[in-house]
């Protein structure tokens, strides 16, 4: 049985915009930058909810498709750890070396993926997306 | 901030009043005036006085102190230990004064303490007057002129420094050629992601192809023939002190060591360090073909962009798996900062920026 509203997302929603609003305003000194940094982790935690599922099925895709395997485990987290394994290691030892764009295209689009939960305002990611 | 631990036993005016003694048996006749600690500085305890002597001259000092001498706070540790090239405070005032003595652009160290003292293995040195915080460098009108000299003036600088005579240098400093450096951040890598699967309640590793990846780039295009020069480590706005007409001194040696001179220039212009100016590669300030020129009119080597682009890469690589360090700290248990934390969530900024700078070259 679901749990009843307000959803894990719309509960963070609410605390960000108690931080932002109402507490912001009345701190002074270091504990403004924390109090930002706080108000930023439950923004990054409502865009995993949000979209963290959808990120990791397309890795999970993106690495069968170029190792050309399932993956063992399962369950999509044991895959994604077995093949991400798999990866970073023909990497490392110069295995992929002949596959460079196909690998870089991957990573790319995973990092893609990755940022746009974890900020999705950095110049870098939208440089990347060729803004 | 929350993750400083105090030396056992030491309040603040126990270091105020040690320091004092200390001045005293130093300087000419006179007192310690204005004695206060200062915030900033992650792992280091920096405290601010004036020495009034009875002649009624004044010095602005600085005291450079780690906060606890048993222990490690955590910010220079893997693992809890040292990290394989951070200096004692010792060893970074006997640095200090050797460049001092080359003509090198820093503060003049008037004495240091050993580790066994009962402040820890400390030093005083000369306060140099003006603004550290890179985004007001970067932004305030105040320092429009600065701006405009700071590349080639970094070039000057890092020219000078890099000539320093090997010979003179302390000791102990510690040779970081770029293999070491590589297996360095290689190690704290997968230690990490080990220490993540092994201990901690999540279960997983950590994966990140794109280090992979720069890994295997940085293997196959080490530069030949790399000089062993005097490196500072951390040469980056944020340990400039600057004034309206440029740097007026380099801070923060304690990262210094004998290596490949062009790191210090990569490591300058890493996206991290433009604090979002972005289309000033040069520390958020200026052109790379400022730095050079600056570099080599000042009698550095001829500059092979391609060597500089190769340790921006690994400048980019090193930051990365600082932000993976930063929270480990936290999620290891040694520190409790939430902020260090949030940090991990920033390793994949310079993955991004890393594809683009193997795919560039």
């Amino acid at each position: 049985m679901p749990q009843d509203r307000a959803s894990a997302e719309e509960l963070l929603g609410g605390v960000e915009i108690f931080l932002r609003k109402e507490v912001l305003p009345q701190l002074s000194g270091a504990s403004i930058y924390q109090c930002r940094v706080a108000a930023n982790i439950l923004s990054i935690v409502q865009r995993e909810l949000a979209q963290g599922d959808k990120a990791d099925s397309a890795e999970l895709q993106g690495l069968q498709s170029l190792l050309g395997r399932e993956g063992e485990g399962g369950n999509s987290a044991a895959q994604l750890d077995d093949l991400n394994a798999e990866l970073c290691d023909s990497i490392r030892s110069g295995k992929l070396d002949g596959q460079r764009a196909v690998v870089l295209n991957h990573v790319r689009k995973s990092l893609q993926n990755k940022l746009a939960i974890a900020n999705p305002k950095y110049a870098g990611y939208r440089e990347s997306l060729g803004e | 901030m929350s993750d400083q631990p105090d030396t056992p036993g030491l309040s603040d005016s126990d270091v105020a009043g040690i320091l004092e003694k200390e001045a005293a048996a130093y300087f000419p006749a006179g007192k310690a005036a204005n004695i206060e600690k200062m915030s900033g500085g992650a792992s280091r305890e920096t405290w601010s006085f004036d020495w009034q002597a009875a002649d009624g001259s004044s010095t602005g000092l600085i005291l450079r102190r780690d906060p606890g001498n048993t222990g490690s706070t955590g910010e220079e540790g893997w693992r809890g230990g040292k990290t394989t090239y951070s200096l004692d405070r010792t060893t970074e005032a006997e640095l200090q004064r050797t460049v001092y003595k080359a003509g090198g652009l820093v503060a003049k160290v008037h004495f240091s303490l050993p580790e066994d003292h009962i402040l820890g293995g400390c030093y005083v040195m000369d306060r140099i007057e003006g603004e550290v915080l890179a985004p007001r460098i970067l932004r305030d009108e105040a320092y429009a002129d600065a701006r405009k000299t700071m590349a080639r003036q970094c070039g000057e600088i890092l020219a000078g420094l890099h000539s320093v005579d090997p010979v003179s240098l302390p000791k102990n400093l510690v040779q970081m050629p770029v293999k070491a450096l590589i297996a360095y951040y290689r190690e704290l890598l997968d230690g990490i992601s080990a220490f993540y699967r092994d201990n901690t309640k999540v279960g997983r590793p950590e994966y990140h192809p794109a280090f992979e990846l720069t890994f295997r780039w940085l293997e196959q295009n080490i530069p030949k023939n790399a000089p062993m020069d005097l490196v500072h480590g951390d040469f980056r706005n944020g340990n400039f002190v600057v004034g309206p007409q440029g740097i007026r001194a380099v801070l923060d040696w304690e990262l210094g060591h004998v290596g490949d001179g062009m790191e210090d220039l990569g490591w300058l212009c890493v996206r991290a360090w433009r604090f979002g100016q972005h289309d000033k590669p040069v520390g958020g300030f200026g052109e790379r073909e400022d730095l050079f020129a600056g570099y080599e009119n000042a009698g550095g080597r001829k500059i092979e962009p391609k060597v500089v682009h190769f340790w921006e890469v690994l400048g980019t690589l090193k930051w990365g798996i600082i932000c993976m360090f930063q929270a480990y700290k936290h999620l290891s248990g040694l520190i409790d900062s939430f902020e260090h934390m949030a940090i991990g969530r920033r390793a994949c900024e310079n993955e991004i920026d890393l594809l683009k700078l193997i795919e560039e070259a």
